[in-house]
This record gives C-alpha cells, sequence and structure tokens, in this order.
C-alpha cells in the first residue's frame, strides 16, 4: 500500500491470508482532507472477498466522514468480487431483531424442559412395566440368551474392578476410624463400625456409583448407537417393541447381577478392612470375626441389600432411556452418555437418603 | 386397474413447526412397483415412517389392506409390520450379529421354525442377493454396497407382502446400483410383493418403476408413468425429472437476508 496525494495503491495479495497485516495498515492511514480519495487497484495480484469487504469498509468510514471515494484501475474480475459482495452489503446496521433471553426466561424453558423429560421418562417406565407383564405372561418369550450375555458384561467383567475398588475402600475407612479409636483404647469396635457402615450403606452405594458409571453409561451409547444406525428403528418395522428386545434383558441382567456384585463388594471391603485392622490395631482375624459375628446380625446385611434392587432399576432405566433421547449426531450419544451417569448417580445418593429417612422412621 | 394395497388420504404431517406433508394422497397398486421421488428433505422417508405407522399423522388416513393404519392399536400394528419388510437408507444391519443372524432374526422372532428350516431360508434369501458366502461376516466387515443387499435379504426373511426401499441407490457405484436395480426388480416379480421405493435418483428409479409420485414442498406435484412424467409440464416435475440446478425449487434453504445474518453480533440466535 503506497500514498500519494491521496491516491491509495493497493498492491500484492489482499486475501484472508494477509487480512490482519492489512487491517492494521488500513487503520493507520488517515488521509488529507478537502480532497477526494482514490483507490487504485491496478497493481493488485489477487483480491477475494475478505479484501474486497475490508477494501469497502475502509471506504464507507471515509464517504461517512465526507470524503469523496473514487476507485480506479481495478480489473474485471475483481470488480466482479466487489460487485458479490455489494450484493449482500448492508447499507445501515439493522436493528438487532432478538434480544437474548432474561434469566426469568430460561429458567422457564429449564423448567418446562425438565417436566417434559420427566413425563417422557414416566412413560418410558410404563412401557417397560407393560413388557414386562407380556414376559410374565409368555415366559417362554424371555430373552434368556440376551441376558446371560449382558449380565456376562455388566456383571462378570466387571468383577475385578468392584472387588478392588471395594477392598481399597474397606482398607480407608479401617484407617481412619482406627486413629480415633485407639485414642479411647477402643480397637474392638473398628468391627463394629466396618461392619455396619459397609453392610449398609458404602457396599450398596459404591458398587451402585461403580456400575451407574460403567453399565448405565454402555446402556445409554449401545441404545444410542443402534439409534442413529437405525437399528431401533429397524426392530420397530419388524413389528417387535425396541422396549422389549433391549430393554427388558438388559434391566433383569442388572437385576441379577447388581446384588451379586454388591455382595462381592462388601466381603472385600470387610477383607480390607480386617487387614487394615490387623496391621493398624493388632487385631487379629480371629478375634475380628468373633467380634464380627457377636456385632453384627443379619439384619443389617438384609437392610443393605433390600436397596439394591431399586439401584439396578434406576441405572438401567436411566442409562437405556437416555439412549432413546439420542437424536441425529454422534455428539448427541456423547451428550446422553453423560446425563445417563449424572442423573444414575444423582438417583443412587437421593434414594439412599430417602431409604436412610425411611429405615429411621421404621426404627430399623 | 389392479386393486390398490395402500391408500394414503388426505395426509398432512408437521413437526416442529414445520409443514413436512400437506395433503398428500397416495395410491399403491398390488404387485406394482410405486415410487415415491422428490428433492432432499420434502419429506419422503417422513412418508415411508407414516406408512408404516412410526409416526402418527396430524390429518388424513392410512389403509394397508383397508386396515386404517393409523388407528390400529399397538398389538394390531405390530401385526401388519411383519408383513412389511424395510430397507433402511444405510442397512441398520444389527452390529453385533452376523450376516447369517440379521437374516435369521425376523425369522427367530415371528415364527416357531426349526432350526434347519430357518438355515434352508436363510441361505436361500443370502443367495438370492448374492451374499450366501459371506454369511459369517459381521456388517462391520461388509461393504456398504454387501450391507445393503444383506439388509434387503433380512427385510424380505418373512416373505414381505409390501417392501419398502427408502433411498436403496444412494451412494452406490454404477455397478452395485445396476445390481439392486435388477434385484429390487427380480424380487418384486418373485415374491409377488408389492415395492415402494423412496429415492431421488431419477433414471434407475424410473427404469423400474410403474408409477412415480414426485413430492415438493410436502404437496404431490405429479404423478404417472416415468415415461408420461418425462414430459409432465409442471415445472416442478420438469425440474426434478431432468435435474435442473435452479427452477421453482430454490437452492437456498429458506433464511433471513444475509446481510442481517452477517451483521448479527455472534451469539444471537435470529429467529
Amino acid at each position: 500500500m503506497g500514498s500519494s496525494n491521496t491516491v491509495f495503491y493497493c498492491q500484492g495479495s489482499w486475501t484472508q491470508l494477509e487480512n490482519t497485516r492489512l487491517q492494521q495498515t488500513l487503520a493507520s492511514i488517515k488521509p488529507q482532507s478537502s480532497q477526494p480519495l482514490i483507490i487504485d487497484g491496478s497493481q493488485l495480484k489477487a483480491l477475494d472477498s475478505a479484501g474486497a469487504l475490508l477494501l469497502s469498509n475502509f471506504a464507507k468510514h471515509w464517504e461517512s466522514r465526507g470524503y469523496e471515494v473514487q476507485w480506479s484501475g481495478f480489473s474485471e474480475t475483481h470488480q466482479d468480487v466487489f460487485s458479490l459482495i455489494k450484493q449482500y452489503r448492508a447499507e445501515s446496521l439493522p436493528s438487532s431483531s432478538s434480544q437474548s433471553l432474561n434469566t426469568l426466561q430460561l429458567l422457564g424453558m429449564r423448567s418446562v424442559r425438565l417436566a417434559a423429560q420427566l413425563l417422557a421418562y414416566l412413560s418410558f417406565v410404563g412401557i417397560i412395566c407393560y413388557e414386562f407383564l407380556g414376559w410374565c405372561k409368555a415366559p417362554l418369550k424371555i430373552r434368556f440368551r440376551s441376558i446371560s450375555h449382558n449380565i456376562q458384561t455388566t456383571g462378570t467383567n466387571a468383577i475385578f474392578i468392584v472387588a478392588l475398588l471395594s477392598f481399597l475402600i474397606g482398607v480407608v475407612l479401617a484407617y481412619q476410624v482406627g486413629v480415633q479409636l485407639r485414642n479411647y483404647g477402643a480397637n474392638i469396635f473398628v468391627v463394629d463400625f466396618l461392619g455396619i457402615a459397609i453392610l449398609r450403606e458404602f457396599g450398596p452405594m459404591i458398587t451402585a456409583i461403580i456400575i451407574a458409571g460403567r453399565t448405565g453409561s454402555s446402556y445409554a451409547a449401545q441404545i444410542g448407537t443402534m439409534k442413529l444406525t437405525e437399528e431401533v428403528a429397524a426392530i420397530q418395522t419388524m413389528g417387535l417393541s425396541p422396549v422389549e428386545v433391549l430393554v427388558l434383558p438388559r434391566i433383569t441382567a442388572l437385576l441379577i447381577a447388581l446384588p451379586l456384585l454388591v455382595i462381592l463388594s462388601e466381603v472385600l471391603g470387610l477383607i480390607g478392612g480386617m487387614m487394615m485392622a490387623k496391621a493398624m490395631l493388632s487385631l487379629s482375624f480371629n478375634d475380628f470375626m468373633h467380634r464380627f459375628r457377636y456385632a453384627i446380625d443379619l439384619k443389617t446385611f438384609l437392610i443393605g441389600l433390600v436397596k439394591v434392587p431399586v439401584f439396578a432399576l434406576l441405572i438401567a432405566s436411566i442409562g437405556t432411556f437416555q439412549g432413546f433421547q439420542v437424536r441425529d449426531s454422534a455428539a448427541s450419544v456423547g451428550e446422553h452418555t453423560t446425563i445417563s451417569v449424572v442423573q444414575g448417580i444423582f438417583m443412587i445418593i437421593v434414594t439412599d437418603a430417602a431409604f436412610s429417612i425411611l429405615f429411621s422412621k421404621l426404627g430399623l | 386397474m389392479s386393486q390398490s394395497l395402500i391408500r394414503v388420504e388426505n395426509l398432512s404431517f408437521a413437526h416442529g413447526g414445520h409443514q413436512v406433508l400437506d395433503n398428500v394422497s397416495l395410491n399403491i397398486e398390488q404387485g406394482k412397483i410405486t415410487a415415491i421421488m422428490g428433492p432432499s428433505g420434502t419429506g419422503k422417508t417422513t412418508l415411508l415412517r407414516l406408512l408404516t405407522g412410526q409416526l402418527k399423522p396430524n390429518q388424513g388416513n392410512i389403509y394397508f389392506a383397508e386396515q386404517c393404519i393409523n388407528r390400529l392399536s399397538r398389538k394390531e400394528l405390530y401385526k401388519i409390520r411383519r408383513k412389511i419388510g424395510m430397507l433402511f437408507q444405510n442397512g441398520a444391519l444389527f452390529t453385533h450379529l452376523t450376516v447369517f443372524e440379521n437374516v435369521a432374526f425376523p425369522l427367530r422372532e415371528h415364527t416357531q421354525l426349526s432350526e434347519s428350516l430357518i438355515r434352508d431360508i436363510v441361505l436361500l434369501k443370502l443367495e438370492a442377493v448374492g451374499l450366501r458366502g459371506a454369511r459369517n461376516l459381521y456388517p462391520s466387515e461388509l461393504s456398504g454396497g454387501m450391507a445393503r443387499r444383506a439388509a434387503l435379504a433380512r427385510a424380505i426373511a418373512l416373505d414381505p407382502l409390501l417392501i419398502l426401499y427408502d433411498e436403496p441407490f444412494t451412494g452406490q457405484d454404477p455397478i452395485l446400483m445396476g445390481v439392486l436395480v435388477k434385484l429390487i426388480q427380480e424380487l418384486n416379480e418373485v415374491l409377488q410383493s408389492t415395492t415402494v421405493i423412496v429415492s431421488h435418483d431419477v433414471p434407475e428409479t424410473a427404469s423400474i418403476a410403474d408409477q412415480i409420485y414426485i413430492l415438493a414442498g410436502g404437496k404431490v406435484v405429479g404423478a404417472g408413468h416415468p415415461s408420461h412424467l418425462m414430459q409432465d409440464p409442471n415445472p416442478h416435475v420438469q425440474q426434478f425429472m431432468h435435474g435442473l440446478a435452479d427452477g421453482v425449487v430454490p437452492f437456498h434453504y429458506p433464511a433471513p437476508e444475509l446481510r442481517a445474518d452477517l451483521l448479527s453480533a455472534p451469539g444471537e440466535v435470529n429467529d
């Protein structure tokens, strides 16, 4: 860009790549007053729409300040680029027609969406119950193969991770409580604490949360992907119910697998606690077992286990429901998989709290 | 004139405030190949979903063999769907099952046939589409064309009265396109079924269809035998049948003026 006597020669390439530099150059130009401003394009090598837009913005800027702008020397191709721009160029800024939503409106929109989601979930649960009735009426229709396959993937394959994490949590619990109990010389009560805490709360809840992250999400992703590939629609056009084919086996599998995993988790948690108690509080395995039999009754174990089928139903139904909510794109699969985990864990904790209140009212 | 298998009467369907189908009436004759054609996004696939009862119309009725599809109970609808085979755009094979198991799936679900009989039927169907040798492959190991043919074998597993094809020719190489055209025609004759093709590939579809309906903007703008439609004076039909870039069907999706779009601040929603 060179200037003499308010003639501006455009040189080189006026393209997107050069845009930043050109913008800076143009901003630094201040034409002398009372003379027409001439823009000359004869030395221009290349011009694209970004360059043309930049140049016509520049011209407009000075025109609005009372300068006369003249164009000269632009080749025919370059003029074509300008005419393309001019076609769509705004003469003045239109007043913005939309306003951003205020907080109250956003809150309203979210509430309505949430209510619709809740309604959809409830009707989904309704369909599940209806299809379960179908299975009960005709037990031969139960998809045992699919169920056992799902038990394999959700149960058997989760054994290692559940066992390891439960063992470690047992260790941590015993350590934290052991520090306190040692101060009072009440070492033996670590057994009472571990027994009640693990059997009633930690075993069921930790396992449920692990499975919500592991299985709930995979249910959502599996069904979501099947929706994208139209496999769900294919099942429908074959005259079958997608809920019956895809959801019931998964729910049944988790109903069977989760309690077993919880029991495993409780055993491993207690073993972890037992080992920590021995190392830290010098409580022998023998004493531990002896005290355990005395301090913990079957009721504690059962109270913990009662909650588990509810967790299983929640995890499986939320996961599969979110799978069916997937629409149109792979991004949607990811989104609903995330939602299934978040909602799953949320519902597990809320339900657990509800059970605690219920049990305390019942005096259990 | 032969008997009609499907009658669609004054069908309207709106989705999200957008009128997808507007007062559409069709007549699909038994044993014939009927094509529903039109530019992308004119509600052809929606119409197919309505035919199988996956969607419910806002107005109008669909009769399948004199039964009103949109008023059937769930159970009756599922029963009718067993008489319908559908080929999806991307095959929609079950990815966790082999080709053989995919084709056997509807048989296992809806019949009490013995395992050896199922095997015979599946092999026959796979033979018909030329994939008998690929029966132990998984869908992920198939090419696009093979997947579509395998899905076709699954769609005809139960010898359906009606076979629906959703864009069967899209994205196929010329050889495979020829194969599919021939297959569709043969299956229609051999199974004595009725065929409905939804497509926008004019030459392929026109070569086998007995009757074509052209949809544009949610309305039927032309109907008749392919040769007859080629000479139809309606500008929509002309533009579509002859593949003209611009005409009554606009190039642009409805949008605010470009300048308004360009000048609105980023992040704002203009609607």
